[in-house]
């Protein structure tokens, strides 16, 4: 009988020392991260499934210093930061053959700001309420949008790997922007049916650092730069805040839409938008028209807090 | 390659020739026969959604009229377009897309042309999760209907196939550019 070609399914982690999963990595600390094989294995074979990271952008790079194990069945990688550790996320692969990025596991890493004295950083750090150094997520985000990507649900809506963003939808645009920000700890498929409320949105991104903005649902509200819109009539939609121009009372908004495009599609073809349609783009629209503010089922603006990276 | 292969060959590239979809300005939509009056209609989707104005037609923006199996639509994802009899300004189009749903079927389609993009469900595939909960299957078909004043039915006037690959714009010119011609006759 042929053997079925081993592989990683899963990666789950890091967790801390107290078996706890974290959001932020902090230098200094130590985690293990758990790997779960497509079949069972015995201790020998599990023990050759190998581990590497990745650094921000740079190089796919095994592990050499980390100790690895076996726990129920899964492969267990521990290891710690060094204090001086200097970086925006750090992306851990577990893998038999090659690494992929639809089995790894990306966190952000808490700025390391100054010397750290005797005192033990918290795990998850009271995270600044602006922007610290680092490249602004929403020009990262405009670079995305702007390569007009296909619009489409069809398939990974929760990845950032090349096959994950061979198409996008709306929410699936706004999950990306939430998870780079690192507001969402772990990329999941998010819809707008999920973002009716404060709760129901928190929940469905699995932290507390999103505010629904009173008063946003009304024609007055001038929404700020990074702010989420969202509306909901049987189907929704959703974009994000790039800049608000007061003197023309625009809009300028990072979306992914449908082929037959918005409600407001003359405003933003002769206000600077993107005029191509059934993909993702940068739309201008009127605040208080009918893509935002004015549209059936119109909820409102969320924004983003505690964000641990450059707006 | 054989005088039969030819043969078929050329019979082929006839018969999509004869029948191209991406040439609308030499397309009638009288009905050339029967078989392209429908039995299906599509009255009540005219007040499905408020209206857009662009490009000289009234539009259903966004997802269109949704999928619903359980309300009112279920023929599949629907965009409704209506173009105006007479040329209107921009001013004058808000006021009157504001007041398209507030009219009844036969006023519509008395004031206007109004034509119907379906992709039936056959080609949609299901997604609880997404927004809308469906999207268009990997090879889907489009067709075109509109309603004929004189006979009182909806007809077929066209139908595209679409690989979503490599095909997305298609589809979009295919529509747009049916409805420019639509425009560019009005006086």
């Amino acid at each position: 009988m042929a053997t079925i070609m081993k592989r990683v399914v899963k990666i789950e982690g890091p967790f801390n020392n107290a078996d706890v999963p974290v959001d932020i990595l902090v230098p200094g600390e130590s985690y293990y991260y758990l790997a779960t094989p497509n079949r069972e294995m015995d201790d020998e074979e599990l023990l050759t499934m190998k581990w590497a990271y990745k650094v921000d952008d740079g190089e796919i790079t095994p592990f050499q210093k980390s100790k690895y194990s076996k726990s129920k069945g899964k492969s267990k990688m521990s290891g710690s930061l060094p204090k001086d550790f200097a970086a925006d996320r750090t992306t851990v692969y577990a893998y038999f053959n090659r690494p992929s990025d639809d089995i790894s596991m990306r966190k952000a890493v808490q700025k390391t700001v100054a010397p750290k004295p005797a005192a033990t950083p918290a795990v998850t750090p009271a995270a600044p309420a602006v922007a610290q150094a680092g490249p602004g997520i929403l020009d990262e985000m405009k670079t995305l949008v702007d390569r007009n990507i296909p619009y489409s649900q069809s398939g990974e809506r929760a990845k950032l790997s090349p096959e994950g963003l061979k198409n996008l939808d709306c929410s699936e645009t706004v999950g990306i922007y939430l998870h780079k920000l690192g507001v969402m700890p772990t990329f999941v498929a998010i819809h707008t049916g999920l973002m009716l409320s404060e709760k129901d949105f928190r929940k469905a991104i699995g932290s507390d650092n999103i505010d629904f903005i009173p008063g946003s649902k009304e024609a007055g509200f001038k929404p700020k730069r990074g702010d989420i819109f969202v509306w909901r009539a049987g189907a929704g939609h959703t974009g994000i805040v790039y800049k608000y121009d007061a003197a023309k009372d625009l809009v300028t908004i990072l979306e992914a839409i449908g082929n037959v495009g918005s409600a407001d599609e003359a405003t933003n073809r002769t206000s600077g938008g993107t005029a191509q349609k059934g993909c993702s783009r940068t739309a201008v629209y009127k605040r208080t028209g009918k893509a935002l503010n004015a549209h059936a089922g119109w909820i409102g603006y969320y924004r983003p807090k505690n964000f641990t990276k450059n707006l | 390659m054989t005088v039969k292969t030819v043969s078929l060959f050329l019979i082929a590239y006839a018969t999509i020739t004869f029948c191209g979809c991406n040439n609308p300005a030499a397309r009638s939509d009288a009905p050339a026969s029967d078989e392209a009056i429908v039995d299906l209609n599509f009255n009540n989707m005219l007040l499905c959604s408020d209206y857009t104005f662009q490009d000289g037609y009234f539009f259903t923006a966004d997802y269109g009229c949704l999928y619903d199996p359980t309300q009112q639509n279920s023929f599949g994802n629907i965009t409704v377009y209506l173009v105006p009899h007479k040329k209107m300004d921009s001013i004058a189009c808000d006021s009157v897309a504001q007041k398209i749903t507030s009219l009844k079927v036969a006023e519509i389609q008395q004031d206007f042309d109004a034509y119907v993009f379906l992709i039936p469900p056959a080609d949609l595939h299901y997604n609880a999760t997404g927004d809308p909960p469906y999207y268009q299957k990997d090879n889907f078909t489009e067709k075109l209907y509109g309603f004929n004043q004189a006979l009182q039915r909806w007809q077929l006037i066209d139908s595209i196939s679409i690989n979503r690959d490599t095909e997305n714009e298609k589809e979009q010119l295919w529509r747009e550019i049916f409805l420019q011609v639509k425009v560019n006759k009005i006086k």
